[in-house]
């Protein structure tokens, strides 16, 4: 796991600014959630850290290592996607494996380290299935499994819970949340949803029109509110109280 | 109260022209297939059945007047005695459409992708040519032999003229087959584990969009089997495409032994659809 | 001294110069993700690129280069001779104008048939649906000359119809036989093109929005009212590109009428300009002008009609 920088990171598509300056620091074994209304830059900034978009202006690090040039291949970044992205060609263990191959890892190891996470989170005995066999809920394991076989520097979750029902989404929730903090992933959680960003992220920045509007714990956005627009966001449609974690 | 004729007839009309157009369209299927086992055909219905004598004079297997019209055979290999021996018309078609295909592979489906997968500046007009067959047959027949005088009759260039007439149909079962995947979030997983982007096309993108691959070749191969125009054109000598090998029947042969040849056709057409439907029919929809 | 030309290039054409140096510096040396994915672009354009350059691009030249050639056999010179037997000739006049109304006629004609088939086929619950549309998919698969070889089966001397008038009204079948003529030909085109035309009408069919022509129902508009104001609008973009879609068949049409020689096209026209005499400068005239015609056309309906792209 890896502290991330963002220094100024700005992203230019023709006349519109999707990201306009923003700085973040993500810190070892830390969650922190981008929430803001869609269009607000958030998955843009995430694909910045991924490597998928090469910033206008700025620069993106990785501990102490620019990495604003590397190609995303070469970044050791996990993602998780709402649409889960799972290769249907391969098997589920095929699906966990993958990134231990492309990493030279032997094939006995690949296999008992993709057993071991599928086991971890409680779908072990699907090992051998057609991903498209499995319910949602199952394929959004196998996609988490996935990205963390990688032992990645950071974990990006792109709203990895819409699209799941509620009942579903609460448990997933709850397991996810403990699993992250065990294995003390570093991780950048976007969401539109202000339940899901307080419930999951040890910090919460808050974006509109591709600047960060503030950053703090879920308690200080919910409670000290730094702008109108975080106090609207924020406080448009409260989710039901206690918080778990501050 | 007078009920609209449209509400008493409207439907019945509808379909029974449906039923008048697949009788239209079938009807002459049926009956070449059952007057390719007469021994003659005049009057409404064709007689002297049952005889194998048309189909083996088509494929070559009896001598008879005219047997210049039927198949050469081209011995495959020998073994012991046995001689294994194929239709060479057949063999040589089934050849040319497979180089055509293989072509078509290599050119459509990365075309397909970038397409289905990217924006980029004049993209829709990649697209539109891609699915455009703008030039046809006997046009490029002509350019190929103005072209390319020596390499146009031949196996080579028969093969290069297939695979770009056949092209827009392979790229058309790509793309919808690569459109209905999320390409995207596949090729950004896929890199994010450390696959570089060709291994991510190779390991990833190509092997699960399969089905729409293997249907879109199974098309084009059915198509260059069948292709006249071109053929026709610039065809000089040797062994016939399969094409030609039937518009000499049609053309030249008893009206039984035309309907053998026909049917011949007919059978690699419902062999290969039944190949197509196995793999999940999705390349003759125009949208997919 | 060659450097010469190269010295002063104007301001503009330095920076357009410039500025295709980057774009190339940046597919052979990417730094961003952006420089990257266009050279993946490039690279999953470029074998298509050199199929299209090497089969289709440079020998079309090749033909337009012929046509406008000064010598019969050798590209050399400038000459429009042959475009002016072409539009002077009244000869040629009349194979364009046949194959126009050959290719027009049965255009209509087929996709006046194929909405009803569409229809039906879409909207109406009919036994083995799945049977009827694989029997008028089927076609689609032959070739022209085997197209032809059915209408003989129908219409010619031996034909089904054919006989069975003839047995009904106690004439010669031969005096009834159509197939060898301009109507057996245009009955061959349509056997080609309904089920094309089907097949884009049945996807147009199947984004119909079916709430608007119950609601049409249920406000009391008859099945014929329903399909002329709610249906009918909705399929006219597939009306459209299946016309655009049948004509260009039509016109490319060839094997049909090698076996049927009733009618005299443009495209048998070619293939005669070679068989007799080898006359490539006329041929290449004929291949130019029909290029560029159904290029223009093809190009028009996609501009300036709501028509879908098909094959």
């Amino acid at each position: 796991m890896a502290r991330i920088t963002l220094d100024s990171v700005r992203k230019r598509y023709g006349e519109t600014m999707a990201v306009d300056g923003v700085s973040l620091t993500v810190d070892d074994g830390e969650i922190v959630g981008m929430l803001g209304p869609s269009g607000c830059g958030k998955t843009t900034t995430l694909r910045t850290v991924a490597g998928f978009e090469t910033p206008t202006a700025g620069t993106v690090s990785f501990d102490e290592r620019d990495v604003t040039h590397v190609p995303p291949e070469n970044r050791n970044v996990g993602l998780v996607f709402q649409e889960y992205a799972l290769f249907d060609n391969m098997t589920v263990r095929g699906n966990v494996a993958f990134g231990l191959k492309m990493r030279g890892v032997g094939k006995s190891e690949r296999r008992a380290r993709a057993d071991e996470l599928l086991d971890m989170l409680g779908i072990g005995e699907m090992a051998d299935r057609d991903p498209t066999t499995l319910s949602g809920g199952q394929q959004q394991r196998v996609g988490l499994a996935r990205a963390l076989a990688i032992e990645p520097s950071v974990l990006l979750l792109d709203e990895p819970m819409t699209g799941l029902d509620a009942k579903l989404k609460a448990r997933l929730r709850d397991e996810v949340g403990d699993l992250l903090t065990e294995l003390d992933v570093t991780g950048l959680y976007v969401t539109h949803d202000q339940e899901e960003a307080m419930l999951m992220c040890d910090r919460i920045a808050v974006m509109n029109e591709g600047r960060i509007e503030q950053v703090g714990t879920p308690r200080e956005v919910y409670e000290s509110p730094a702008t109108e627009f975080v106090s609207e966001f924020v406080a448009l449609d409260a989710p039901d109280l206690p918080f778990v974690r501050w | 109260m007078t009920v609209a004729p449209s509400r008493r007839f409207g439907r019945e009309l509808v379909t029974v022209i449906l039923f008048l157009t697949v009788a239209f369209l079938i009807a002459p299927v049926l009956l070449t297939f059952v007057g390719s086992f007469a021994g003659e055909w005049s009057g409404v219905f064709p007689s002297e059945f049952v005889t194998l004598r048309n189909w083996r004079e088509v494929l070559g297997l009896a001598e008879t007047i005219g047997s210049q019209r039927s198949m050469g055979w081209d011995s495959l290999l020998s073994v012991g005695g046995y001689t294994l021996a194929v239709p060479s018309e057949l063999l040589f078609s089934i050849g040319l459409a497979l180089g055509g295909v293989f072509i078509n592979l290599v050119v459509g489906v990365p075309i397909a992708y970038a397409v289905a997968r990217y924006d980029f500046r004049w993209d829709e007009w990649v697209s539109a040519i891609s699915v455009l067959p703008l030039v046809p047959g006997v046009i490029l027949g002509v350019a190929f032999l103005r072209a390319y005088p020596d390499l146009s009759g031949t196996s080579f260039g028969l093969i290069v003229g297939y695979s770009l007439l056949k092209a827009p149909f392979m790229v058309m079962a790509v793309r919808s087959e690569f459109e209905s995947m999320p390409l995207q979030r596949l090729e950004e997983s896929a890199r994010s584990l450390g696959a570089s982007w060709p291994r991510t096309f190779f390991t990833v993108i190509v092997p699960n969009a399969r089905s729409g691959i293997v249907s879109g070749a199974i098309i084009c191969w059915t198509l260059a089997a069948a292709e006249f125009n071109f053929s026709y054109i610039v065809w000089a000598k040797g062994t016939q495409p399969l094409a030609l090998f039937l518009q000499r029947h049609i053309s030249n042969s008893s009206f039984t032994r035309a309907a053998a040849a026909v049917s011949m056709f007919f059978c690699i057409i419902v062999a290969v659809t039944v190949l197509l439907q196995q793999v999940g029919s999705r390349g003759f929809d125009p949208r997919g | 001294m060659l450097g010469e030309y190269t010295d002063r290039p104007g301001p503009r054409l330095r920076a357009s110069a410039v500025r295709v140096v980057a774009v190339f510096g940046s597919v052979l040396n990417p730094v961003t993700e952006r420089d990257r994915r266009r050279r993946r672009v490039v690279a999953l354009c470029a074998p298509f690129a050199i199929l299209v350059a090497i089969a289709g691009a440079y020998p079309l030249l090749e033909v337009v280069r012929i046509s406008v050639s000064a010598e019969q056999y050798r590209s050399v010179g400038f000459s429009l001779a042959a475009y002016e037997t072409l539009f002077t000739d009244p000869y040629y006049r009349e194979v364009a104008f046949n194959s126009l109304w050959l290719a027009g006629g049965t255009a209509l004609a087929s996709v006046g048939v194929a909405v009803p088939v569409a229809h039906a086929l879409e909207k109406y619950d009919l036994p083995g649906e799945d049977v009827l549309v694989t029997l008028v998919s089927f076609p689609i698969s032959l070739p022209g000359i085997v197209a032809a070889f059915m209408i003989l089966v129908l219409l010619g001397n031996n034909g089904l119809v054919t006989n069975l008038f003839a047995m009904l009204t106690g004439r010669a079948a031969t005096d009834l036989a159509i197939a060898v003529s301009a109507s057996g030909l245009f009955v061959a085109f349509c056997y080609s093109m309904i089920p094309r035309a089907t097949l884009i009408l049945r996807g147009t069919y199947s984004e119909v929005d079916h709430a608007a022509e119950e609601a049409a129902q249920s406000l009391g508009a008859t099945p014929w009212q329903t399909f002329r104001h709610v249906t009918f609008p909705q399929i006219r973009p597939g009306i459209t590109g299946a016309l655009i879609l049948t004509f260009r068949t039509g016109l490319a049409i060839f094997g049909t009428l090698i076996v049927i020689q009733t009618v005299l096209v443009w495209t048998l026209q070619i293939s005669r300009e070679l068989a007799t005499g080898y006359n490539i400068q006329v041929a290449g005239a004929m291949a130019t002008v029909y290029f560029l015609f159904t290029f223009a056309f093809t190009a028009f309906g996609l501009r300036y009609t709501d028509a879908e792209v098909g094959l």
